[in-house]
């Protein structure tokens, strides 16, 4: 079977150039150059796209904003609010937009596809993701559920964390696994479904319905960073010092917004109706033991370790989600310390 | 021979060049894998999966094929009833109508509430995306009716029931075959964009849930694989209607239809 696939491909990727090329002439007359921004006076603009709404797991990027680091005469941020339809790894790979948030595991497996993401600032050093069950669950742990022939579970069971707990609590061939669906899982459609810790029991709770929430990083071990900036590795090389002032601004941010968040979250509330600012102000206060703990108070916020990549590098590739360990000195940036390029620096 | 070279060479033909076209891009652009994988990842994705795939397609198949002879079946009874009576019509075609323009993706997750996950609520969405191209083209069939035939059949006392199943619903074939095709190729769309709130995940996902899984994982040339198969199973559902309608306008127009 290899063998004609083999033999297949050959000849189709033979045939297919040959006949592309004779039609490439054709195409030039209606391409135009592309990703090339012309050199203008003003400060140089750049794009960060998030990977959800704005909400308090974005509340360092508002802070900055607030704090007009993303305004500045040579430094210009455009925020790029996600939603759950826009892949932020692609857009970012891809060169659309300059800077994106994505989840930690994420860049290892879209760079395993050819993508060149490189990890610039990790804001959750601790996995947010959570099985939540009703507060008058008889299910008193991940276990429980799992073993359960009852349970009806609303998660995406090739997620990494899904499947890290798979091998953790042992397989879940009882339960049943079932789209993510919030309201489902609110009309007892479902016994658990997964969350982020600081998003979805908070808001439940608010309506008045009481959760229980595992932490799934502690129920399995794997602990991915989370919401982490990240840019192209060609981007970094060529314009190290705008990666240098995105760092900052998100450390400044970040410091400023774990210290005091209310102003943002004002800012965040009126931008995000659907979440309510007793929300934003709660969320807040809950994700604080995500953000900052030892290794932050010893390296600063945001800190990366070529340890602790190493060790999801190797869960995933333990969980068939990753062929092997990639080269990690490519992987992140910290201390944010690349190369500098004569032709950006000021 | 000359046959099968008339029927099945041209569209053959069209899908090698597309296939070699996209092939090229990839070579040529160097376009990397979470982009656009090349067809020949697609099919080693295919092969790779087909266990899976394979399963998959006969849930999401099965679903879509019981919403479709659903929505067909309550389609041509709702629009042979418009179809007799305008007040009917005046009262009922509107909502009808407002049922078509309701975004299956917003109100998929209601689905669940109601019809609980899997099965259940992929055939209600399919039933609701496909329903109503058939009430309008049955209703529109039912109107086109020759009217010196219809007063033929007054004019022999035939009864209501009598003259819409020997006369009207003859007349209107042609155009009730024409919105079940349509239907038939939605019956898949409803179905697969209700998998992605609805369906199971793990082993026993439908071909929704491998779309949206393989999303989240980056894993684009399973995800076009799950599409590819998708759309088989559209077509086949296509054809299945295409036969059924060959039949139907035999038995009744004789063999020039």
């Amino acid at each position: 079977m290899l063998h004609v696939l083999d033999f297949s491909r050959g000849l189709l990727r033979s045939l297919s150039v040959l006949w592309l090329c004779s039609a490439m002439p054709l195409c030039f007359f209606g391409c135009k150059p592309s990703g090339s921004s012309s050199a203008t006076e003003g400060p140089a603009r750049v794009r960060l796209q998030l990977n959800w709404v704005p909400e308090p797991q974005f509340g360092g990027v508002y802070e900055a904003r607030r704090l007009g680091l993303f305004d500045t005469k040579s430094f210009a941020v455009e925020v790029r609010p996600g939603s759950g339809g826009i892949s932020t790894p692609q857009l970012v790979a891809t060169g659309e937009v300059e800077f994106g948030i994505v989840g930690g595991s994420q860049i290892l497996q879209i760079n395993q596809e050819g993508a060149e993401l490189v990890a610039l600032f990790a804001v959750y050093q601790h996995d947010p993701h959570g099985i939540m069950v009703p507060n008058d669950s008889p299910f008193q742990s991940i276990k429980d559920l799992w073993q359960s022939s009852q349970a009806t579970i609303g998660a995406e069971s090739s997620l990494a964390f899904i499947r890290a707990l798979n091998q953790a609590v042992g397989s879940s061939e009882r339960a049943r696994f079932v789209a993510y669906n919030l309201p489902a899982f609110r009309a007892g459609r479902q016994s658990a479904s997964q969350c982020f810790v600081t998003a979805e029991p908070v808001t439940l709770e608010l309506e008045g319905f009481k959760t229980r929430v595992f932490s799934a990083a502690s129920a399995s071990g794997f602990d991915p960073y989370n919401t982490v900036l990240v840019t192209r590795r060609s981007y970094l090389k060529s314009h190290p010092d705008l990666c240098r002032k995105m760092v900052e601004s998100f450390s400044t941010g970040w410091t400023s917004y774990t210290s005091d968040p209310t102003q943002t979250n004002q800012i965040l509330s009126k931008l995000n109706p659907a979440m309510s600012l007793e929300a934003m102000n709660l969320t807040a206060k809950r994700q604080l033991p995500l953000i900052i703990d030892a290794e932050t108070d010893q390296l600063g916020i945001g800190c990366m370790t070529a340890q602790r990549w190493k060790a999801i590098a190797q869960k995933l590739v333990s969980l068939d989600l990753l062929k092997e360990v990639p080269d990690l000195e490519a992987l992140y940036q910290w201390p944010f310390n690349p190369t500098p390029s004569p032709t950006t620096a000021e | 021979m000359k046959f099968i070279c008339l029927r099945f060479l041209p569209p053959l033909l069209v899908a090698l060049l597309f296939l070699l076209f996209w092939e090229g891009i990839v070579v040529v652009f160097e376009i990397k894998p979470f982009l656009l994988p090349s067809p020949v990842a697609v099919w080693e994705a295919v092969v790779e999966h087909w266990d899976r795939l394979l399963q998959a397609a006969l849930r999401t198949g099965g679903a879509a094929l019981v919403g479709f002879v659903l929505a067909g079946a309550v389609g041509v009874a709702m629009g042979s009833l418009l179809g007799l009576s305008r007040w009917l019509e005046r009262g009922f075609y509107p909502p009808t109508l407002l049922l078509q323009m309701v975004p299956l993706i917003a109100i998929a997750p209601l689905f669940v509430i109601w019809f609980g996950f899997g099965a259940r609520s992929t055939i209600a969405a399919t039933v609701v995306v496909a329903i109503f191209p058939v009430i309008a083209s049955t209703l529109g069939g039912i109107r086109a009716t020759d009217p010196q035939l219809l007063e033929l059949f007054r004019f022999h006392h035939a009864s209501r029931l009598q003259t819409w199943w020997k006369l009207q619903l003859p007349s209107a074939s042609p155009s009730i075959i024409t919105g079940l095709r349509v239907a038939a190729g939605l019956s898949i769309i409803g179905a697969i964009t209700a998998e992605f709130v609805s369906g199971y995940t793990g082993e026993s996902a439908p071909l929704g849930s491998i779309i949206i899984a393989s999303v989240q994982n980056f894993q684009t040339a399973l995800m076009f694989a799950a599409v590819l198969i998708s759309s088989l199973v559209g077509f086949l559902l296509f054809g299945m209607v295409n036969l059924l309608g060959w039949f139907i306008l035999h038995h009744w127009y004789g063999e020039h239809s």
